[in-house]
């Protein structure tokens, strides 16, 4: 497995005042993971995996914990909670068949939305992503998920809606990564 | 057509109402020799007329026979009837006394009719035939403050075993009754409570006051006029808030006639037959209408074809320009509109009656190719929004200003704005007391200031007219009004392990089905059961297959409404996978693109029940 890029990871502060982790997600996640999954609401749920599931399987769960960080990258929002780090948000892009092209999603625990993270999870996805060389990043989202399709067209995200493609709508931005800057966040 | 009748308008008003039972009473006091209904007569085979004397008579006999059950007021009766007579001398005779009536649907399943029953504790409920008592008779212990069931029909075999509880109307209804007269009551007061399928779980109880529907019928009339010589035909079930306001409760309001359909099948004689002025009615009936035009004009020649399309643009032109969206045509235009009118439009027109001057659409959008030739060819169909809660219509479009596009603009004394993820939010004396039983619920879609949320994103134009946008969350809307949300559908389906992946369809359609891609394992197991081969490329679509998987849907679907129930099933045993391009590398299913895939599979799953592209 690829070696952990903890020069990725950064702490912030929500716009709550909530003191907020963003890293790279790692093999020893997948606990803190899955009990996120089962704790979206079935609405958050339906519009991350347009289906439905009430929790990852284990190969599902592997997937998505287990990554190359170069052709897959995930990043993790996490706060403490009674002493416990505990999941609130998970931003993630996988390489697509077409070169240069990746595909994102992104997800927000139902509590934590509005507090500025899925912000700081995309910026931080994005930067990763140029630095991998991608150039566009594209996604799919449910046409009744407006919020999320509000948030695409802030980051600069066009929209596409064929006729025929019914209940979806394909979101893409060419990414700006003339200059790559370096991370931000504290050195190793 | 001949539509230049003299036009009398006669609204009562909801004030001189004052309570549903007390319009009634004043219409039958202003125009007792009106026919109020029209029912066909099996037995004779003829339809018979009543009129509001004959109808003021008959609810007093419903009712005199009511009081004898005990029952106090605000107590709940439910009614199990398709449309009819006899529904509105219950309704009328129970309100009166100062129950709340609890409509059900004729199709709705025996589980979720008793959960209503047992959700509203109705004390007393009424039934076409006996087999629908016995449907749900053993699920009795789910509703056990009912203490009364009313028959309508005789059994055909008379030696069927039937409690005490039962009582057939022929027995049980009063031959004489003092008539009625008028009773003081409070417009405020609960006058029924209608369950909506809502998106999840369980069905809620609307609770809509006598104000609340009167409200609305008003309001309905002022910027829809309809007049004592007006006959509607009904036929979306009186359960539908949007029949039970605008398509019974207004014509008493107004003095029209009503006469009761016998069944959508015999919809094309009965329209015929009664030559209606007005139609209220969901998407799905204009798709039916619009569908068989098309398989007539298919039978025809070319030219008849032609001429067709070619009235359909004239006619276009037509309503645009009288819409003040567009030029007046040019003479040459006007001329091929009178002949193509003769030609074209009054024989599709004839075919509805001949006399048709209002069809009214809702429940669920209206299909822009349906409303565009129904009104190029001279029909007035006008769409409107609404939702139960909002008792139920907030929105219509007028006919001096008709977008089809558009729902239209708030009825009368309806203030609409846009809140919060750009939802639509309605106030007015039309809004819902609250949901029975669910303080929470009631809480979480009405706030302080009295704004119900609708859950539907819009846009109001310039002109107040509301731009439906989208919904808050995901539901498909069938072309029948009704809602499901795919998300509780596939997550009950997929808790079998028969069913690895599942995708509802259903969106503008009749009816739900369902794609599956079945559980390798689990299909070996149920393939040695039916004796079949597992891997054998037909065994799939073997009809002893496709029964045990309807078997097990209904079964997992159980507590579901009869409208979300899958009628039918496309079957693979090819999961839906990053490699076959069928889910994202993020893991999201691809839904446009399965519905794309497998298009040929959807339109058989839908074969007759084609909508124009």
């Amino acid at each position: 497995m690829a070696d952990y890029p903890s020069q990725l990871v950064t702490h912030h502060v929500l716009s709550n005042g909530t003191p907020v982790t963003i890293r790279p997600i790692r093999r020893e996640d997948s606990g803190m993971e899955q009990e996120f999954v089962r704790h979206l609401s079935a609405d958050s749920r339906y519009c991350r995996f347009m289906g439905t599931l009430l929790e990852l399987t284990p190969k599902k769960l592997q997937y998505f914990t287990e990554i190359d960080y170069d052709r897959h990258m995930a990043f993790v929002a996490t706060v403490m909670q009674e002493g416990k780090e505990m999941e609130i948000g998970v931003a993630r892009y996988v390489a697509t068949e077409k070169p240069g092209n990746c595909e994102f999603a992104i997800t927000v625990d139902d509590a934590w939305q509005g507090t500025g993270v899925a912000g700081l999870l995309m910026i931080a996805l994005q930067e990763a992503a140029c630095q991998h060389g991608f150039g566009t990043m594209e996604g799919l989202v449910l046409a009744s998920n407006r919020k999320m399709l509000k948030f695409a067209r802030q980051l600069g995200f066009k929209t596409r809606h064929e006729p025929g493609e019914g209940d979806t709508v394909h979101i893409e931005l060419q990414l700006q990564c003339v200059q790559a800057r370096p991370a931000t966040g504290p050195s190793p | 057509m001949d539509t230049r009748l003299p036009l009398t308008l006669d609204v009562i008003t909801s004030a001189e109402a004052g309570t549903l039972p007390g319009l009634f009473l004043r219409r039958c006091e202003r125009t007792p020799e009106g026919v109020a209904y029209r029912q066909h007569d099996a037995a004779s085979g003829a339809w018979k007329s009543y009129r509001w004397r004959e109808m003021r008579a008959l609810v007093a006999r419903w009712r005199a026979s009511l009081a004898r059950e005990g029952l106090a007021p605000g107590e709940r009766v439910a009614v199990l009837l398709r449309n009819s007579v006899e529904w509105v001398c219950f309704d009328q005779a129970a309100q009166s006394l100062g129950l709340v009536v609890v409509p059900l649907y004729t199709t709705d399943n025996p589980e979720n009719i008793a959960y209503i029953l047992g959700d509203c504790g109705a004390r007393l409920l009424l039934v076409d035939e006996v087999d629908q008592w016995q449907a749900l008779a053993p699920l009795r212990a789910r509703f056990r403050e009912l203490s009364r069931v009313l028959c309508l029909g005789r059994p055909a075999n008379a030696s069927v075993a039937h409690g005490a509880e039962l009582r057939f109307t022929a027995d049980w209804l009063l031959t004489e009754a003092e008539p009625v007269s008028m009773r003081a009551a409070d417009p405020n007061a609960l006058a029924t409570i209608i369950y909506t399928s809502g998106t999840t779980g369980r069905p809620k109880g609307v609770m809509l006051s006598h104000r609340n529907i009167l409200a609305n019928a008003e309001a309905v009339t002022r910027i829809i006029p309809a007049y004592r010589e007006d006959v509607f035909l009904s036929f979306l079930p009186l359960s539908h808030a949007f029949e039970r306001t605008t398509g019974y409760y207004l014509p008493i309001m107004v003095g029209s006639c009503v006469a009761y359909a016998r069944s959508i099948q015999d919809l094309p004689e009965d329209l015929l037959a009664i030559r209606p002025t007005v139609l209220v009615s969901v998407p799905r009936i204009y798709e039916r209408m619009h569908t068989r035009l098309q398989q007539q004009l298919a039978d025809k020649g070319p030219l008849a074809r032609a001429l067709f399309k070619w009235a359909e643009t004239v006619g276009w032109r037509r309503f645009e320009a009288m819409q003040r969206r567009a030029g007046e045509p040019g003479i040459g235009a006007r001329l091929a509109w009178l002949a193509l009118r003769r030609l074209v439009a009054d024989k599709v027109m004839s075919r509805l009656g001949g006399r048709l001057r209002l069809a009214v659409s809702g429940g669920a959008p209206l299909h822009p190719g349906i409303s565009h030739c129904f009104l190029a060819l001279g029909l007035s169909l006008l769409q409107g929004y609404g939702l139960t809660e909002a008792a139920p219509v907030v929105a219509g479009n007028r006919e001096q200003d008709n977008l089809p596009e558009s729902v239209g603009a708030a009825l009368p004394g309806i203030e609409l704005k846009i809140g919060e993820k750009e939802e639509l939010l309605v106030k007015g004396p039309n809004v819902m007391l609250g949901y029975w039983g669910r303080p929470e619920d009631t809480r979480k879609a009405l706030d302080a200031e009295g704004w119900l949320r609708t859950g539907d994103q819009a846009r109001i134009d310039d002109r107040g007219r509301v731009h439906i946008l989208g919904r808050l969350k995901e539901i498909l809307v069938m072309s029948t009004g009704e809602k499901v949300a795919p998300n509780d559908i596939e997550m009950a389906i997929t808790q079998d392990r028969l069913f690895e992946q599942a995708m509802l369809v259903g969106e503008g359609k009749p009816y739900i089905a369902v794609l599956l891609v079945l559980n390798a394992a689990a299909w070996r197991e149920v393939a040695a059961d039916l004796a079949l081969d597992p891997d054998a490329p037909d065994s799939l679509a073997q009809r002893s297959v496709r029964r045990r998987v309807l078997e097990k849907l209904h079964e997992l679907l159980r507590s579901f409404p009869g409208h979300a129930q899958v009628r039918t099933a496309w079957l693979s045993l090819e999961p839906w996978t990053i490699d076959n391009g069928l889910i994202t590398p993020t893991l999201k299913l691809k839904r446009a693109e399965i519905e794309l895939r497998f298009a040929a599979a959807v339109r058989d799953l839908y074969a007759g029940h084609a909508i124009p592209a």
